[in-house]
Parts: C-alpha cells; structure tokens; sequence
C-alpha cells in the first residue's frame, strides 16, 4: 500500500487531486479559477484577468503571473491541468494535449444554466468540488433574488459592442437582456448570432434602449465607434453603460449586469 | 482645354459627392432628409446624413484632393515621376504620429494633437527625402530610401499598436496601413480641414515656380524664382495637407500616383498647371473608391486602400516597364 503512495507522488502530473497546480489561458476561466482555486494552485492567468475593464477580479489576478500563452510557457511550467477556451491560444492547446496534459475548455456558457454548470465543472477539475457546489448555490440565491421580468410587451435594446458588433439569440448577453426584461433588437433586426450592427441602421430603426460598455481609458478605434455623435444625438436619454467585465464571461457578476439592464429598462421615459 | 477639364473634374467631383450621401447602408430618401437636416429637424434621416455620410464623403473630397494635390507636387518637386506620398513613405510616417499621438491619449486630452501628430511625421519624412533628393539623388536611391521609410513606419506602427495599453489596439493595424473612411464623424472633418486647406494653399502658392523648376534649378533660379522658400512652402504644405488627411483615415495609397499620371496628358507637361486637376481627380477618384467599396460590400467593408492598391500597384509596375523601355 504504501509503494502505491509513493508511487503517486513521484508520478509527475498525478498528485492530490486537491493541490492540482492549475494554469489558464482564457480570460473568463481566469475568473472562474481565482474564485474557486487556492492561491498556491494558480500557477499563471492571462493578461487580460488584470485589466479592470475586462475582468471583475482584476486586483486578485495582478498578484499572479501573467501568461502570454505560447506552447513552450505552458510545457515549461508543468500544469497539473490547463484551462483554455475554444478559441484560446490555438497552437499552444495543442501541444499541450499532444504531451497528454490535461485540459478543460469549456464553451463559453449562453445561459443562466450553463454559468451554474460551468462553475462546477471547474470546480471539478481543479479539485474543489465543494467551493463548486458553495459558489453555485450562491449564484442560485443571487439569481432568485432578481426582480422577475413584467408580463406583457417588452421594450427593445440593442447592445453594441467595440467595432460596431452585436450579439443575437443563442448567447449570453441575450438572456441576460431577457432576464432583464428587454427584447434583443438584433434578433428582431434579422441578425445573426454575432455581426457588425451598422450605425444608419441603428438610427433609421432604433431601439428603445442602447447598451453600450462604459467609457474607457484607453483609445481605440474599435471603441471609439460606441462614443460617435450620431449614437450621442439618436440616443440621448436613451442609453445605459454595462461595464464589458459583466458581460464577457459567464459568472456570478453576470448578475450585475442584469441588475442594471432592469434599472435602466424601469428609468425609460 | 484646361478650362474644360477643371470644369468636367469640377462636375465628376460633385456627381460622385451626391451619389456617396445617396448610397449607404441604409435606404435613405435624400430629399426629404436633406429638407430635415435644414429646418433643423432632429430625424433619423437628417442625423444620418449629418453625421455620418456628409463627413465621409466631405473627408474623402479633402483625403482624395490632398493626395491627388500632394502627388502631383511632389513629382514636380523631385523631378520624379513615380514620387508619391504613398510610395516614399510619407503617408506611412504620417500614420505613425498619428498612431503615437492617438494609442497614447494625448488626443483624447489635446484636441489637435492627432493631425498635429500626422503631420509631425509627415513632416520628418518629407524633409528626410527632400535631404536626399537635394543632394543629386537619382530616381532610385529615392525609391529605395521611400521604401526603407515606409518599412520602417509600417513596422513602428506595428510595434505602438502592440505595446498599446488597448486590447484591440492590435487589431487596427489595417486601418492605419490600409485607410478607411467608414462610420467617421464631423469632428474628423474638422481636424483635418484646416490644415488641409492651408497645406493646399502653400502647395497651389507654388505653381509658377514648379513651372520654372521643370527647367531645371538653374533654369528656376535665373527667371527669379528664390528656390529656399519655394521648396520649404512644398516641403510645408504636402507635410501639413497629407500629415492631416491620414490623421483621421489612414494612409491610403497609390491616389497620388495615378491621379497625376492620368491627367497630364490632358493638361500638359507643366507641373503647376497639373496641380488643381490633380485635386479635384484625387478627389474623384477616392469618392469613386469609396462609393464601390461601400456597394461592393456584404459583410464587412473593405478597407478603402485595399482597393486604391489593387488599381494602384498595377499601374505603378506599368509605369516602372514604361520607364524602362523609354530608356
């Protein structure tokens, strides 16, 4: 019996499964491992976890090493399991799977559902299956204490991401809008899932409601695009900034973006 | 006949201006939201022509017209018919002031620091050239030296966009090097207006001393042309007119080759008469560009020098056999 134990701990990459060393290469599995990991079991995020206006944790993750994600990092810091998305450091994911690494990466979720699973499949994954059922149930509690959504006809919003996008049926800022009370102008617009949402279009038929991401510190042309006069003249009044941290990741801060999407669909004139 | 091409470009110039407010990505009933925009009326119609297709098509008059403008006078200037904003590098060093002067903020808190910026260097570049053409150069050393400035622009415009502290900073490196007039606004006009204006005003000051200088320098210097401020008037007005222009829609190329190319047999072989077509083809041709890229387009818009690089590259490799075979 004893060799067994041994063995277990000589045998790179097996280990306790409660101190698996963990290494993520996706912004929103970032933010899930700060919330459910020990400490000691990051070894590294991405350098988005620390810009404040992409993550909601950004202060937790500016302590831990920021990654870059190419293949010869992750190979050299010998991760017990690397988180990554679908689209997460393409090349880099597929040497570690080649070299038998383990890897969790999961689909971004589109819905309330698919956040409370998510959280619990990381959790899982990283051998906190108890912080899992804790947070989820927390998230459970938070989301029963939302106001529900009136009966009757929605108001429309439209939410208009840097470089003109939107997003349509199927994701995850649409339940949030129809958690929140609002229909998506995309999905009635005909749009699909996720595509460029052009200005004159937006004006010549507007929504009742743009959402937009707040305004940022640092210029780009992508997001400049959100702050053009014609949005200024057509929507006054009429728009309301959800800081993009809520709502690019699925996690329990989602919520907050609920929250203001209701406060703003209630203060429509 | 000069008369009558000013007034045919004139008349192209403004068919092609009325055709870009009438074309967009939306049905639009020109008539009846010009008539709001007027009575001050804040509808749909007159937002969307206020604010998006009169600055776009205003911006791609004053882009198109500087680069015609400016190409048609740097050839006289060189003496070199295949010298170009594009080409030697002088759009592309433009691109890079802006890009500094934009990713770092400074725009955001100094209203004119992005064509101050474009034309800081727009303005290094041209003295650079001006350096080296002064002293004898032959066409090709100012070619190579154009092409080792616009590689060396490009790369630093790279290099800023990846060092920016925005994640998508990175991903706008096709507007920069490529040019676009999509969804700008009339405070990119009015950027770019005054020293466009003043740029082409220095650069058409100057029409009878090119003509002198299509002689030769000594030629020039006989008939009383004082050379030090006619050159530092060309070298100030394209600097200030192209440093400007790609301050607010990227360094577009190859207008400034073709547009002179294609005009001078018409108005003759003297700079200074080739100038003012130049400006009104420049124009014309960037309207043309940007009305197809605008029609052409079903997903994303195409970036508008992707398309001025397709005519242009062509013509620019014809014109380099034509040069040879002259030879």
């Amino acid at each position: 019996m004893r060799w067994l134990l041994l063995l277990a701990l000589l045998l790179p990459g097996s280990g306790w499964a409660a101190g698996r060393r963990v290494l993520s290469l996706n912004l929103c599995t970032d933010q899930l491992l700060l919330a459910l990991a020990d400490p000691d079991q990051i070894i590294g995020l991405t350098r988005l976890a620390a810009d404040c206006r992409l993550s909601v944790p950004c202060r937790a993750a500016a302590a831990y090493k920021a990654v870059r994600g190419t293949a010869e990092e992750v190979i050299a810091s010998a991760p017990d399991l690397v988180l990554g998305g679908p689209a997460a450091a393409g090349a880099a994911m597929q040497a570690v799977r080649r070299l038998g690494i383990p890897v969790l990466a999961p689909d971004p979720p589109r819905s309330f559902d698919g956040i409370r699973a998510q959280i619990l499949q990381v959790a899982d994954a990283i051998g906190q299956p108890g912080r899992g059922q804790a947070l989820a149930a927390s998230f459970d509690r938070q989301l029963a204490a939302l106001p529900l959504p009136p009966d009757g006809a929605w108001p429309m919003a439209a939410i208009l991401q840097p470089n003109g996008y939107t997003t349509a049926a199927g994701s995850l800022a649409d339940a949030v809008l129809r958690r929140a009370g609002l229909d998506n102008y995309a999905e009635r617009e005909g749009i699909p899932r996720y595509a460029v949402l052009p200005l004159e279009r937006l004006v010549l038929h507007p929504p009742s409601l743009l959402v937009t991401d707040e305004p940022g510190s640092d210029a780009s042309l992508a997001e400049a695009i959100l702050w053009h006069p014609v949005l200024a003249a057509a929507f006054a009044g009429r728009r309301v900034a959800v800081p993009s941290r809520l709502l690019l990741c699925g996690t329990p801060d989602t919520l907050d973006a609920v929250a203001v999407l209701a406060r703003a669909r209630l203060a429509l004139p | 006949m000069r008369r009558l091409t000013l007034a045919a470009l004139a008349v192209l110039t403004l068919a092609l201006f009325l055709a870009a407010l009438a074309v967009g990505q939306v049905a639009l009933p020109l008539g009846p939201a010009l008539l709001d925009w007027w009575a001050g009326r804040d509808t749909a119609g007159a937002m969307i022509l206020r604010d998006l297709r009169v600055p776009r098509a205003v911006l791609a008059v004053l882009v198109g017209g500087t680069l015609g403008l400016s190409g048609a006078a740097m050839q006289g200037l060189l003496r070199n018919p295949l010298a170009e904003p594009g080409i030697l590098g002088v759009s592309g060093c433009a691109a890079l002031g802006a890009v500094l002067a934009f990713y770092t903020g400074w725009s955001a808190q100094v209203p004119l620091a992005l064509p101050l910026g474009g034309i800081g260097g727009a303005l290094l570049a041209v003295a650079l050239l001006y350096g080296l053409a002064g002293r004898g150069a032959g066409l090709l050393t100012l070619l190579l030296a154009g092409a080792a400035l616009n590689s060396l622009a490009g790369a630093l415009v790279a290099l800023a966009l990846n060092l920016a502290p925005s994640p998508y900073a990175a991903y706008e490196i096709m507007f920069w090097l490529m040019g676009s007039l999509t969804d700008r606004s009339p405070a990119h006009v009015w950027l770019a207006l005054p020293p466009v204006l003043l740029g082409a005003a220095l650069l058409l000051s100057a029409r009878p001393a090119l003509d002198a200088l299509a002689l030769g320098e000594d030629a020039a210097h006989s008939l009383g042309f004082a050379l030090g401020p006619v050159r530092l008037r060309l070298v100030l007005g394209s600097a200030l007119a192209v440093g400007a222009a790609v301050a607010v829609a990227g360094s577009i190329g190859f207008i400034g080759l073709m547009v002179p190319h294609l005009l001078r047999p018409i108005t003759g072989r003297l700079p200074g008469g080739l100038l003012l077509p130049s400006a009104l083809g420049g124009a014309a041709l960037l309207l043309a560009a940007d009305l197809a890229v605008r029609l052409a387009a079903t997903g994303p818009e195409l970036k508008l020098g992707v398309l001025t690089a397709l005519l242009g590259a062509p013509f620019f490799l014809w014109l380099v056999l034509r040069m040879r075979t002259d030879a």
